[in-house]
């Protein structure tokens, strides 16, 4: 059972529960206010009937159109364990796709470390297919020092009848080979 | 490279590398240049450009009056160049003066009416939050551009203008021009965001037939937010007595997503209010039947139903399911394999009986036939089913915690879970479906060693018991990848023993705490860690320092953001937001800490300090843990506790004006040392809100002030009475009640007075010096009172006193640990150990000190 309602400044004060996890980041505050501030019809949180913060998406659309490169991109996606396995991530994603498609966007992208399997796994039943991988996108964590790829993960929307946009690459790409970061 | 790019490029090299005190030398050279040739005029571009970059370099240097007088140098030659002018805002922006650039705009706009420099004077007035201005120019703007963005920039900073008129007709009047100026061009609107502002005003205004008209007609506009446009038509609806077409809606809502809450919500409380008039229209009960009919087909289950029964049955004197228990039990069995389940049953099971609770728990003990899987060493083959094992076992004990029925919270429950969960790491550590997460990911059982350990300290909080229960985490700890519950009440246990050590590494490190977490959770380590490590302390709050120095720049320029992107709609969420961030009683106490244990009592801070308004953000509901009225405990703690912290806030405050040389009144402060009782509970253990210093401790600080002030008076400004004997002795004995404490923080305050002194004979070294040699002239009391301040000074560097310092606070040794927790104890003590160590040596060291500049005197 959830509130799915627009995020507000002030769940940063309570969203602890959800960023504790390490899988979660959390980010210096223009991060979020930037967000807040430019794509507030990207930004969802997912309340409890007790008012916990079961989750939160944030995300945003860019690219050219022209270029067929005008998507939405999932910047941050996030449930915390206690609402885990209740369908919530998938909810929040829906959401996400939907702003995308009233926004005429060709895809919706994400990225995904390529050791998270349980992420990969459930954006795979989501309909995501893996277009690239990007080398060394996860700079060197404090825990190991490696750096790690990620998966760039796409999925079509209906403006994308043919799938063009998700057709996978072949070879892996670099960080600073994507288009609009 | 033109001339003047040759000039400046070594200045910014050095600003861009972090260095600007290279890049002070270098502005001051060109600036001397230009002076012996005397051929560039004061207004010409070198010599602003050069006094705007000195301006920028003395700001990072953190020299702020210097900055601002190179700030001002500028500012009296009047520019009007667009390049200069930004930069200049930067300046004030980031010396957290934007207000100072008001009148340099407009000055500027007499020479210079281009729209940028417009756009930069309107977002100047946006940055002071001058509304009425801000309007102006934004009418300015339209008129003179006729740029539609600019209509609504007006129209929005008009209705911010109302939303800050105290008088309720300056405010109705300023939302009707606000509605005017859009209503200037209503063919025109064409976009959401426009929409939006115009509803927003319409809705402050209490128009709701103009408001109502709007939703129907621009409908079509609502492209981009999902909900939106539903918000304002049930708005709309309310407003005009509409419930069944709420009604409707909201039932449409449950029926496309029976797991929407605001949607259930919402149906149950307009057909409650409104029965009659919706009963014979909608059935709600008929839409239960309904859903659960769907669910049946359906491979996914909706918890929305059968949680909206209870909200159901709540509002009515109807029974449709059976009893609360019988509910409650359905629920529970139907729902036992997901971890949200006691938190969905917390809010439902207060009305019911001790006993009847305890039926449910054993029912749930009865039903868990999955425990057998542990003697046949089999585990399920994937993660989802083996998160369900662990939920459905844990769930009658969690219920036990949550409902406070004691007869299952059991020395032998806490092992037996405990065990469960050490056998579930043992077996599953090698399986393909935990090898394959991640490292930092948590694992299934983590919960058993959460709930074991909550157990322990159920029973009591005793030292004891938190030792039991930090060794309980620890084990969990190590057979995790990482499991922040665990975690943080590792934290707050390892903080309330004053082990101030083992709780930076966890928050810092292990728990990787920054940015907002600084404000919302800084209170489980900050309060204590200047009085247990003050070393450590001043490295730890370089993060929340920067981070609040920060806040008002970032939220401002996120609200300039919004109306650059015409998203009005977030403008005051973020303008509360940064109320909030500005008035934080954790910033306001690492503001005034930082100061009195610095030993600096610089004055720049103590107006913010001295603002009584105060933002509690602090998040008390960080921790997965389940007790009786858990909400409501919480919101009392907080309340309670932000009492405790604001009181001791405006008593350090108090000591910092005293210490800062003004006149402060002793016995005012002195009342603010009394502290009232604060009574430690399992749920201030568990939250981690350790009470603040308590009196004696205070008393030790208040009394070295009053001495200090009768010592300045007579030493210095050679006036007052002499101390007396009687209060020299009562200071004597407070001093020994306070090292001879168990609080090893409350020996802070003993160091901390030592420092007070140490200042006074550092900053009065003149005065002194003539009195230690003597002489003629100097009257005999004077002398006396020297050899009485001497005689202080000494008693509280002497022996006694370091004694004191030397011994143990806490007597892990006394305490029945009868079980296997010799890890944890030797880390408490050597933890203990090593912050008695330091403090001693702070106290060493600043005696000493003391006794030296004595002795030179």
């Amino acid at each position: 059972m959830t509130e799915i309602r627009p995020f507000s400044c002030f769940d940063l004060f309570k969203f602890n529960k959800v960023n504790l996890d390490p899988l979660t980041e959390t980010y210096g505050l223009p991060f979020y206010l930037h967000y807040q501030a430019k794509w507030p019809e990207y930004y969802f949180t997912a309340e409890a009937p007790n008012g916990d913060i079961q989750g939160y998406i944030m995300g945003k659309s860019e690219g050219k159109d022209s270029m067929k490169q005008w998507h939405g991109h999932v910047t941050a996606l996030t449930v915390q364990p206690t609402y885990r396995r209740l369908g919530l991530a998938r909810k929040l994603m829906n959401l996400l796709e939907e702003v995308s498609e009233r926004k005429n966007t060709w895809f919706v992208d994400l990225f995904v470390r390529q050791t998270n399997t349980v992420a990969h796994e459930l954006y795979t039943k989501l309909g995501y297919t893996t277009y690239r991988r990007v080398l060394n996108y996860y700079g060197a964590s404090s825990k190991d020092g490696l750096e790690e790829d990620a998966y760039d993960m796409r999925k079509s929307m209906s403006k994308d009848v043919n799938k063009e946009t998700t057709e996978p690459l072949k070879r892996p790409v670099r960080p600073e080979e994507i288009e609009w970061h | 490279m033109s001339s003047a790019q040759r000039i400046f490029s070594p200045i910014y090299t050095h600003l861009d590398n972090d260095n600007p005190s290279r890049a002070l030398k270098e502005c001051e050279q060109v600036l001397k240049k230009i002076t012996k040739k005397g051929a560039i005029d004061k207004e010409g571009e070198v010599w602003l450009t050069t006094n705007v970059l000195k301006a920028i370099a003395f700001q990072r240097l953190n020299r702020v009056e210097e900055a601002l007088q190179a700030a001002a140098i500028v500012c009296e030659a009047q520019p009007s160049d667009e390049t200069i002018l930004q930069m200049l805002a930067n300046v004030y922006r980031d010396l957290d003066r934007p207000e100072m650039m008001c009148p340099v705009y407009e000055n500027a706009l007499k020479t210079n009416e281009s729209e940028e420099v417009y756009t930069h004077t309107f977002m100047a007035f946006l940055r002071s939050s001058d509304y009425g201005k801000l309007k102006q120019i934004g009418g300015k703007l339209f008129q003179k551009y006729q740029k539609y963005p600019y209509l609504y920039w007006t129209a929005m900073a008009g209705f911010l203008q109302a939303k800050g008129c105290s008088d309720e007709r300056m405010k109705k009047m300023n939302l009707e021009i606000a509605k005017r100026t859009i209503q200037k061009n209503l063919e025109g609107i064409e976009t959401e965001r426009q929409v939006k502002l115009y509803l927003m005003i319409l809705q402050e205004l209490e128009d709701w037939e103009t408001m109502s008209a709007a939703v129907e007609k621009y409908e079509k506009l609502f492209t981009e937010t999902l909900f939106c446009f539903d918000q304002f038509q049930m708005r709309a609806w309310e407003a005009t007595s509409q419930p069944k077409m709420i009604c409707r809606r909201a039932m449409e809502r449950v029926e496309a997503d029976p797991d929407d809450i605001g949607a259930w919500k919402l149906l149950i409380k307009t057909w409650f209010r409104n029965q009659k008039a919706v009963e014979d229209e909608l059935d709600i009960v008929g839409l239960f039947t309904k859903l659960m009919g769907t669910e049946k087909q359906n491979t996914f289950q909706f918890r929305g139903p059968d949680l909206a029964k209870f909200m159901f049955s709540e509002s009515s004197c109807y029974v449709y399911w059976g009893s609360c228990q019988q509910m409650i039990e359905d629920y529970c069995l139907k729902w036992k394999k997901k971890s949200s389940t006691v938190f969905d049953m917390e809010l439902y099971a207060e009305g019911l009986m001790t006993k009847e609770k305890a039926a449910i728990i054993e029912k749930l003990i009865e039903e868990d036939d999955e425990v057998p899987f542990l003697f046949a060493s089999k585990l399920p083959k994937t993660l989802k089913e083996l998160d369900a094992y662990c939920a459905a076992h844990l769930l009658p004990y969690q219920l036990a915690l949550s409902w406070g029925v004691d007869k299952y919270i059991t020395k032998n429950n806490s092992k037996m879970l405990e065990s469960m969960g050490s056998s579930l790491y043992e077996m599953g550590k090698e399986t393909p479906i935990i090898q394959e997460l991640m490292d930092t990911e948590g694992r299934p059982w983590d919960r058993h060693f959460l709930v074991a350990a909550l157990m322990v300290l159920r029973k009591d909080q005793s030292r004891s018991s938190i030792i039991r229960a930090l060794a309980i985490l620890d084990r969990g700890i190590k057979s995790t990848g990482t499991c922040p519950d665990l975690l943080l009440l590792s934290l707050n246990l390892y903080a309330r023993l004053d082990c101030i050590n083992e709780a930076i590494k966890l928050f810092r490190t292990h728990l990787d705490m920054k940015s907002i977490q600084n404000d919302s959770l800084g209170y489980v380590i900050f309060p204590h860690v200047f009085q247990l490590n003050p070393e450590a302390a001043s490295d730890l709050l370089d993060n929340p320092l920067t981070f609040f120095a920060n806040s008002k720049k970032d939220t401002t320029e996120a609200v300039i953001k919004c109306f650059r992107e015409g998203n009005f709609a977030q403008v005051e969420d973020i303008s509360k937001f940064r109320d909030a961030l500005k008035n934080s009683i954790m910033r306001k106490l690492l503001q005034v800490e930082n100061l009195v244990t610095s030993g600096y009592y610089g004055k720049k801070l103590l107006s913010e300090l001295s603002d009584s308004n105060a933002s509690d953000n602090r998040d008390f509901d960080a921790l997965n843990w389940w007790g009786p009225d858990r909400k409501s405990r919480i919101r009392e703690l907080k309340k309670r506790s932000f009492d405790d912290l604001e009181h001791y806030i405006r008593f350090r405050t108090g000591c910092l004006e005293f210490l800062q040389g003004s006149e402060k009144d002793l016995d005012e402060l002195e009342k603010l040392a009394v502290v009232k009782p604060f009574e430690d509970s399992e749920i201030s253990l568990i939250s981690g809100y350790h009470k603040m210093p308590s009196t004696l401790p205070r008393k030790v600080t208040i009394m070295t002030l009053k001495l200090l002030k009768y010592f300045r008076n007579r030493l210095v400004e050679k006036t007052g009475v002499r101390p007396e004997v009687a209060q020299l002795e009562k200071y004597r004995r407070c001093l020994r009640e306070c090292v001879a404490g168990d609080e090893l923080r409350s020996r802070w305050f003993i160091i901390e007075s030592v420092m007070f002194l140490l200042n006074f004979v550092k900053s009065n070294e003149q005065s002194l010096m003539e009195i230690k040699k003597g002489g003629k002239k100097i009257p005999k009391a004077t002398k006396e009172v020297f050899a009485q301040f001497v005689d202080l000074s000494d008693y509280l560097c002497c022996d006694q006193i370091r004694d004191g310092f030397m011994g143990d606070a806490v007597g892990l040794d006394s305490l029945s640990l009868d079980e296997d927790v010799s890890e944890i104890a030797s880390r408490v003590k050597n933890d203990q150990e090593e912050v008695r160590l330091t403090l001693n040596e702070m106290f060493t060291k600043y005696s000493s000190n003391l006794s030296r500049q004595l002795a030179k005197k």
